[in-house]
């Protein structure tokens, strides 16, 4: 199975029921949903439990999978799904700031033998994700779709089923805000 | 120039090429656990191997057989369906441009079967009656047994009643045979001049011991009857001589046996039955 073969590929291998092809699928698109819902406000439990519940649906869905439309598509349109029924399940709300807690410091990038840019680095990281979570619901699906899954524009837009425009429109203001809001740190630090 | 510089920094981050998204790097690369990744593999794995049971070497032959029977069905429905749709076509059309002649050949068919009914009707009440007192002076002559059996009937009494009835002893199961015939006539379930052509040898046959004609004669048309069923100038001439021989009933029965068969066949003014 080489790196370059295609999602839509490795999904009808799989829906025929070759599993090496799913492990190749699961690989590849684990960590950046696993991030969608992590980014979006939930703790690593409850974002582990959505992107289970979103592989699940693949697993039972691969006899019905059609490959017409991207794979990536498809999958973070399961992922918005599974996102709207986890907010109206949980009254959840997206401008909810992450809890610290659930910040797996592992996962983090290395620190380097400078242990002062390494403060001023975890401030700033710190400082961009709480400007992540202070985003509107709708402009960070928007950002994160583009930043994790590396969306177009118009995959943006169908995911979250929106116009182009639309999803241009929520980018941008995601783009200003988070920009300001860095701008602003930086000023006071 | 704020708003220029704005859009090409929103370019550069569509692009993926702006400080934000160095930035949104730092945030790191969180990955699910490995139990996570364990599980999820292994339902993966169930499912693929249900899938494997289901259209696998043993099952694979199923999809396609099905899929091949379908199509031949299919072909097969719509075949016939081309094939037959010129003849019924055709047929509706013929039916269409037929249908007042075929109406008219039913009213007329009909109008025959009743005409026969009626006629049979007429002539089996008059025979019931017959039947009946012909019976009941066989019951008044008959000697009884003392538990109220009848009798073995004798011959000659026998004989000079209709030959359904020759073995008949009781009056109520004559009764019950005429009133069946009758029945059977009115309701069309039997074929009225079959019938009738029954009855008539039958009387014939009985008539041919009674006194008033010659047995030879009756014999000999009951003999023609039977010969020239299918000959309307013999049964003529049957019912002309029956009716100068004197025998009047049997001649009426006769025609009424031949108006039922040949309607539409011509009869002299002489044969036709102002006399009986």
């Amino acid at each position: 199975m080489t790196r370059n073969t295609d999602d839509k590929v490795l999904m009808v291998r799989y829906r025929q029921g070759e599993v090496v092809a799913f492990e190749s699928l699961y690989a590849r698109h684990k960590g950046p949903l696993y991030r969608y819902f992590l980014r979006q406000g939930f703790g690593t439990e409850s974002s582990a439990e959505l992107m289970q519940e979103v592989w699940m649906k693949i697993i039972r869905a691969k006899d019905r999978y059609e490959p017409t439309a991207k794979f990536t598509t498809y999958l973070y349109q399961l992922a918005h799904n599974c996102l709207v029924d986890q907010y109206r399940r949980s009254a959840h709300k997206l401008a909810q700031k992450m809890d610290d807690a659930d910040i797996d410091v592992a996962q983090l990038p290395a620190t380097t033998a400078n242990p002062e840019a390494d403060a001023l680095r975890n401030e700033s990281t710190q400082q961009f994700r709480a400007a992540l979570a202070n985003l509107p619901d709708e402009q960070r699906e928007a950002f994160i779709l583009k930043q994790e899954a590396e969306l177009s524009l118009a995959d943006v837009a169908y995911v979250t089923g929106v116009s182009t425009e639309t999803a241009k429109s929520r980018l941008r203001y995601a783009f200003s805000k988070l920009r300001q809001q860095l701008a602003e740190n930086e000023s006071s630090s | 120039m704020t708003d220029q510089r704005h859009d090409k920094e929103f370019e550069a981050f569509l692009a993926g090429e702006s400080e934000l998204d160095e930035r949104y790097a730092e945030l790191g690369r969180e990955e699910p656990s490995s139990e996570l990744d364990a599980q999820i593999l292994a339902e993966a794995r169930n499912a693929a191997k249900v899938h494997r049971l289901k259209f696998g070497p043993r099952g694979g032959w199923l999809k396609p057989v099905a899929l091949a029977a379908t199509v031949i069905l299919s072909l097969s429905l719509v075949m016939n369906i081309v094939v037959d749709t010129p003849v019924r076509v055709e047929q509706i059309v013929t039916e269409s441009t037929q249908e007042p002649a075929r109406l008219d050949a039913e009213q007329t068919v009909s109008r025959r079967q009743q005409q026969k009914i009626r006629l049979f009707e007429q002539r089996s009440m008059s025979e019931v009656e017959e039947i009946t007192v012909t019976a009941r002076k066989q019951k008044d002559n008959e000697p009884r047994s003392q538990d109220g059996i009848m009798m073995d009937v004798p011959k000659s009494v026998s004989a000079s009643a209709p030959e359904a009835m020759a073995q008949t002893t009781d009056l109520d199961a004559a009764l019950l045979i005429v009133s069946e015939y009758v029945a059977a006539a009115v309701s069309g379930r039997v074929e009225a001049d079959a019938m009738a052509r029954r009855f008539m040898l039958k009387e014939e046959h009985a008539q041919a011991a009674a006194p008033g004609l010659a047995a030879a004669d009756r014999a000999t048309a009951a003999s023609d009857y039977l010969q020239s069923e299918d000959n309307p100038e013999q049964l003529l001439r049957n019912i002309e001589r029956l009716n100068i021989s004197g025998a009047s009933t049997e001649a009426g029965a006769l025609l009424d046996e031949f108006l039922l068969r040949y309607p539409d066949h011509p009869v002299s003014v002489k044969i036709h039955r102002q006399d009986y």
